[in-house]
């Protein structure tokens, strides 16, 4: 197989997804182990810049019992290569095909990526549909922000891991070494699966009697210090420490926020050693801080600090992607700007005082402008500016809020330098499950139309720049994130229609999407 | 300032030049070894490559010239590069240079390549030697690349070829297999630039 995969190879666009062996990849004999698959139905860029498939992978391989090893979604082409030489999806580090594995754990952070999902189950030649598996083959488990809401997979994944998967995982390995066999009966593994907190598996238990699995100490994670360093750019292609997770705010629209509690942090000392370590072993050019809102993190400027001492002498730069620069310090704003910088973000998610304390976004409009200020006296001069269109209660008048807070910002930056830039982010609100907003609804294709329309007729400067979320996108990230088992017959005949990375603007097509749901409104 | 010239085998087909740079960089960072940075905003680590390894071949003999801010003895520069490699890059050998000598891709003018074939190409060789014109589309534009090709001779299973790669013309991949018409030809190994 491996002669045959090298020859196709020169042909396909980005050869260098398919090749393995990069820096810190771990490569196992299979005989007499655990065959664990780590699955991110999107490309390699985007699967390997997930930081919780690589935590998994860690600490699955430290166990010496189990191996783990990678796949991602082929490109098309490679997709169309492969199914012409008969060559199955296959791991990066042995090259050995899926079916070959006990249990696929897929990661599942995006709606669009379902068809993705199912995809990757085609093209190894395993059935979609979980009824259809016997013991003959892996497991299928799946979990992420998705599982959130996973009705409209239960028809296709055997078991779901709700919550935080770092204690999980292991507890999922054992159960299934626990039975005995080679491949254990599935009705046992499975009965076995859903005794083990944070486990959905359809039919056996119910949802709403799972309960999310949290990891109560961020410090006990046995955090991989030495990460796979990728041979070619991926779209985070950096390293990456996860200082805090969930979010010590309430808005009311955000999934993230609410699911992820309480608050848990790492300890300032040992983000420091982490980083250094991390960074000692990567050779990394970047790296990263991350939680929700880090600048929520209490000790960030301390260790801000200390890092960019010990960084800058290999003119390391230290990112802080999701600063809200609200509640920012001038002083870290600076500590950041002496690496390098890496733009300022503001999420007023609204344009009206009103519907922002509707939905519980702490923010008003002085501490906007000031955040505003702080960032372009730090040096920085692009803001980004993220908005919501469709939140409950919504009116004309919030929309024209956008507006007129862009401008006043722009208005604002420009008196303090001519070179200021904003860009405005306006994606559609979805009501999630599990938020206060769950019961709200999703306004429609028109009204998305008529609200993105509005504000490009009306937002018009040379120094702003509007980007929107594709509406055709944004609806079927609702059905997906709102529905239940019906929304899983509808991806199912998207995808025999030919839906593939639908997060992808080349290839999204809302056509297919729109004849599936038709179809099956019929059929009720 | 100390300038080290590094030659190297890759047996990474598919990673690019550009990945390559990175590459280098991310491995220079993992050790603490002196790195010479430019200056500026965007400060980057002094390296210079000689000419780009076609994606999809591999070589024996790359060569790359790092600066140091400190004196040390390549050697030992060597062996702590080594360390820190991915699989699939190796150091053959490091040396100091002076530092006022040409740029690699000032310096070097050809690349030779090899290939395993199992059929005999000796007709198509001298088809391709004998002929004064080999015209290739690049952009639109009519390009002749038999200037380009220096040498091409078969040697039992082995078929090299010398091609011109410098400031002036570089025959790409895709025309060099392109030339033999034959599908079992899909890769080179660069053994040798100068
Ligand atoms: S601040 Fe951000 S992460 Fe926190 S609850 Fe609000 S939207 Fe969610």
């Amino acid at each position: 197989m491996r002669d045959i995969i090298e020859k196709i190879l020169p042909s396909v666009s980005k050869p260098g997804r398919y090749i393995g062996n990069e820096l810190n990849s771990i490569h196992k004999p299979h005989e007499g182990k655990l065959k664990f698959a780590l699955a991110y139905p999107d490309t390699y860029e985007i699967g390997m810049s997930n930081l919780g498939l690589q935590i998994l992978y860690h600490i699955l391989n430290r166990r010496p019992d189990i191996v783990a090893e990678r796949f991602y979604a082929p490109w098309p082409d490679m997709e169309e290569k492969m199914k012409e030489n008969n060559i199955p999806l296959f791991s990066l580090e042995s090259w050995a095909p899926i079916k070959d594995f006990d249990i696929i754990g897929f990661s599942i952070q995006n709606e669009l990526t379902y068809t993705n999902f199912l995809n990757m189950l085609r093209i190894s030649d395993l059935r979609l549909y979980r009824k259809d598996r016997d013991d003959s083959h892996p497991l299928v488990i799946a979990g992420g922000a998705c599982t959130n809401n996973p009705e409209p997979l239960s028809d296709f994944v055997d078991a779901f891991v709700i919550g935080d998967g770092e204690e999980v995982i292991v507890e999922i390995a054992d159960a299934y070494k626990k039975l005995e066999g080679d491949r254990p009966i599935r009705d046992q593994l499975l009965s076995s699966l859903s005794k083990i907190p944070g486990i959905y598996v359809p039919d056996l238990n119910e949802l709403k009697d799972v309960k999310r699995r949290i990891v109560k100490d961020l410090n006990s994670i046995d955090y991989p210090t030495s990460p796979i360093v990728p041979f070619i750019e991926i779209v985070h292609d950096r390293a990456t420490i996860e200082i805090m997770r969930g979010c010590p705010r309430r808005c009311k629209f955000c999934q993230a926020g609410t699911v992820n509690k309480p608050v848990r942090m790492l300890k300032p000392e040992k983000v420091i050693a982490l980083a250094k370590e991390t960074i000692k072993n990567t050779g990394f050019e970047e790296l990263s801080l991350v939680s929700l809102s880090s600048s929520d993190y209490p000790h960030l400027y301390d260790v801000a600090r200390e890092l960019g001492t010990f960084f800058s002498p290999k003119r390391i730069s230290l990112s802080l992607p999701s600063l809200r620069a609200d509640n920012l310090k001038e002083e870290i704003a600076k500590e950041m700007l002496s690496v390098r910088q890496s733009g300022f973000t503001i999420a007023p998610e609204a344009g009206t005082q009103r519907l922002r304390d509707h939905i519980c976004k702490d923010l008003t409009e002085e501490k906007i402008i000031n955040s505003v200020k702080t960032a372009v006296k730090s040096g920085s001069n692009r803001i980004k500016l993220y908005f919501m269109i469709g939140l409950p209660t919504e009116t004309d008048e919030d929309i024209n809020g956008i507006v007129d807070l862009a401008y006043l910002l722009i208005k604002e930056a420009k008196a303090m330098t001519s070179r200021a830039k904003i860009t405005v982010n306006v994606s559609t609100f979805i009501p999630k499950k599990n938020t206060p907003f769950e019961n709200e609804k999703m306004i429609g294709l028109e009204e998305i139309k008529r609200k993105q329309d509005y504000l490009k007729t009306n937002l018009k400067h040379k120094s702003i720049d509007l980007k929107w979320h594709d509406r055709g996108m944004s609806t079927i990230e609702g059905l997906l994130s709102t529905g239940g088992k019906e929304a899983g017959k509808v991806l199912f005949k998207a995808f025999e229609a030919g839906c593939r990375f639908d997060n992808w603007a080349e290839y999204f097509d809302y056509s297919k999407w729109e004849k599936a749901i038709a179809e099956n409104t019929d059929q009720i | 300032m100390q300038r080290i010239r590094i030659k190297y085998k890759k047996e990474l087909k598919f990673i690019g030049h550009l990945d390559m740079v990175r590459l280098w960089e991310r491995t220079l960072r993992r050790t603490d070894l002196p790195a010479a940075y430019s200056e500026g905003f965007n400060p980057r680590q002094k390296l210079s490559f000689g000419p780009p390894l076609p994606l999809g071949f591999t070589s024996e003999c790359e060569l790359l010239d790092i600066y140091l801010e400190k004196w040390m003895n390549p050697e030992q520069v060597k062996e702590r590069l080594a360390g820190v490699l991915p699989p699939g890059i190796e150091i053959i050998e490091a040396g100091n240079i002076f530092l006022a000598r040409a740029s690699l891709t000032a310096e070097i003018r050809t690349a030779v390549y090899s290939t395993a074939v199992s059929q005999d190409m000796r007709s198509r060789i001298s088809e391709i030697l004998d002929s004064k014109e080999i015209v290739v589309k690049r952009k639109e534009k009519d390009v002749n690349i038999r200037p380009m090709i220096k040498e091409l001779a078969q040697n039992g299973n082995i078929l090299s070829i010398a091609v011109q790669c410098d400031n002036f013309g570089t025959l790409k991949a895709s025309e060099m297999i392109g030339l033999f018409k034959d599908e079992n030809i899909y890769t080179f190994r660069r053994v040798f630039i100068h």
